[in-house]
């Protein structure tokens, strides 16, 4: 299971289109509006921030661990392009939450669910996206390694490691964050 | 000469509606591929309305002849609108869900094939129409047309989706995550816009109105449901919900369907 193969038919991250200032701007809008709209229903502002925070912490708070963990386990793959698939995956996330404002705002608007929907859709779009990077962090590493090193059994199980411990640790942080907001709400 | 010239032109250019519908059946892939070309949506979409408007119409009439009288106007008015609405509440995030699993599709081709999906749904549904009528109109009971209704809705509805995900591109990587998150958030919406429009199946003894108040939604509705069908007609206690909704007083309604809603005074309590 934590061994799990490369996708091959998956798109190298290197043959993808740069990220424009436009589709940042857009994920990030993505992680503001989903709070934004389904906590209109319970009207305390003191509590929007708690429901940007999982996301964003998660982020920030877990990349540093991945990249020392990687350095540390002497593999292979240029840092900066780890840290670019990871904030790849961050942005169209927040694209995703951009795209379930409508749907939330439905439930939002129209029932007392505003909160439930907006909790759901974290988690969805939160797991979706950890284990995505997590798959892209493994396919970035097995790239290097193919271009540089050769094919190394060690090398592999260490990556797969890092990566799936660095799942867990993001996802860990995002749901202590997200009991706060339920806790808040 | 000038009015024939340029009918013989319009019908040689413009798609027209009784070949659309009929592609709409036998090559839905095919369709979805043209109407996603450079102007085949202005082309085709009025012809694939339309179809979603009829179709919808005459399934929403035979639902609301359970009833008759008005009713059978109202749920033919809305019953169109139960496919138009969800798919704008939904679109946005299944385009997000593909473009994040790798695979981004285009917004014409997405938009192609949710008016093809909707107009095939609807003409499905016209058909099975009169199997509806037949099947209501030997007398039976609301529940029990409530369930026909939505059952028909999901045999016709099934084709119709498998169209939408049949003509966008397989994911390289998470096509289940993507695939199911879509058909779940369709879901959510597409029973929250029935609940919001309803009634369809008028109770026999309800007054008919075009659209109930905001109130509750369609998970606790299925939850008093089941515990009708258990045997407990204990009633349920609606409020207003959601930030669109007037404040007021819950009332409680009556699952059995005898009698309308009454003001509900909470135990102990007096009404404020």
């Amino acid at each position: 299971m934590l061994l799990s193969k490369l996708e091959v038919d998956a798109p190298a991250p290197t043959a993808e289109r740069p990220m424009s200032a436009r589709d940042i701007a857009l994920g990030l809008a993505g992680y503001i509006a989903l709070p934004a709209v389904g906590l209109l229903d319970v009207g305390s502002a003191g509590v929007f921030p708690t429901a940007v925070a999982p996301p964003v912490a998660a982020l920030f708070l877990s990349v540093p661990s991945l990249l020392v963990g990687h350095q540390f386990l002497g593999l292979h793959a240029d840092p900066r392009e780890l840290m670019a698939d990871v904030g790849r995956v961050f942005v169209l996330g927040g694209r995703l939450a951009l795209g379930v404002v409508p749907a939330v705002g439905l439930y939002a608007a129209t029932t007392r669910l505003g909160p439930v929907a907006l909790m759901f859709a974290l988690t969805v779009i939160g797991v979706g996206s950890v284990e995505l990077a997590r798959r892209r962090l493994l396919r970035r590493e097995a790239l290097t390694n193919a271009e540089r090193a050769g094919p190394s059994k060690a090398r592999r199980v260490r990556m797969t490691l890092l990566a799936t411990a660095w799942s867990a640790l993001s996802l860990l942080i995002a749901v202590r964050l997200g009991i706060t907001l339920l806790t808040s709400i | 000469m000038t009015t024939a010239s340029t009918s013989s032109a319009r019908s040689s250019t413009g798609p027209r509606i009784l070949d659309t519908w009929i592609r709409l059946l036998r090559e839905p892939r095919a369709l979805v591929d043209d109407v996603a070309t450079k102007g085949g949506i202005p082309a085709h979409a009025p012809a694939l309305l339309a179809a979603t408007a009829v179709g919808g119409a005459l399934l929403g009439g035979v639902v609301g002849s359970h009833h008759g009288g008005l009713q059978t106007l109202y749920a033919a008015a809305k019953t169109p609108f139960l496919l138009l609405l969800p798919p704008l509440f939904a679109l946005p995030a299944v385009e997000a869900a593909w473009a994040l699993v790798g695979t981004p599709v285009s917004v014409r081709r997405l938009r192609a094939a949710t008016l093809v999906g909707m107009a095939r749904t609807a003409v499905l549904a016209a058909a099975l129409g009169p199997f509806v009528w037949l099947w209501s109109s030997a007398g039976v009971e609301y529940h029990t047309a409530v369930m026909g209704f939505a059952g028909t809705l999901v045999v016709a509805g099934i084709p119709g989706l498998l169209t939408v995900l049949r003509a966008l591109p397989r994911p390289a990587q998470m096509h289940r995550f993507a695939m199911l998150g879509s058909l779940m958030l369709l879901g959510a919406v597409f029973a929250q816009t029935g609940w919001l429009l309803r009634p369809f199946v008028a109770r026999p003894s309800a007054e008919v109105t075009f659209l109930r108040s905001l109130e509750e939604d369609v998970f606790s509705s299925l939850a008093a449901s089941q515990r009708s069908a258990r045997g407990h007609y204990s009633g349920w206690e609606t409020r207003s919900s959601g930030f669109l909704s007037s404040p007021e007083y819950p009332t409680k309604t009556p699952i059995s369907g005898s009698s309308p809603a009454v003001p509900f005074t909470p135990a102990g309590g007096s009404e404020r």
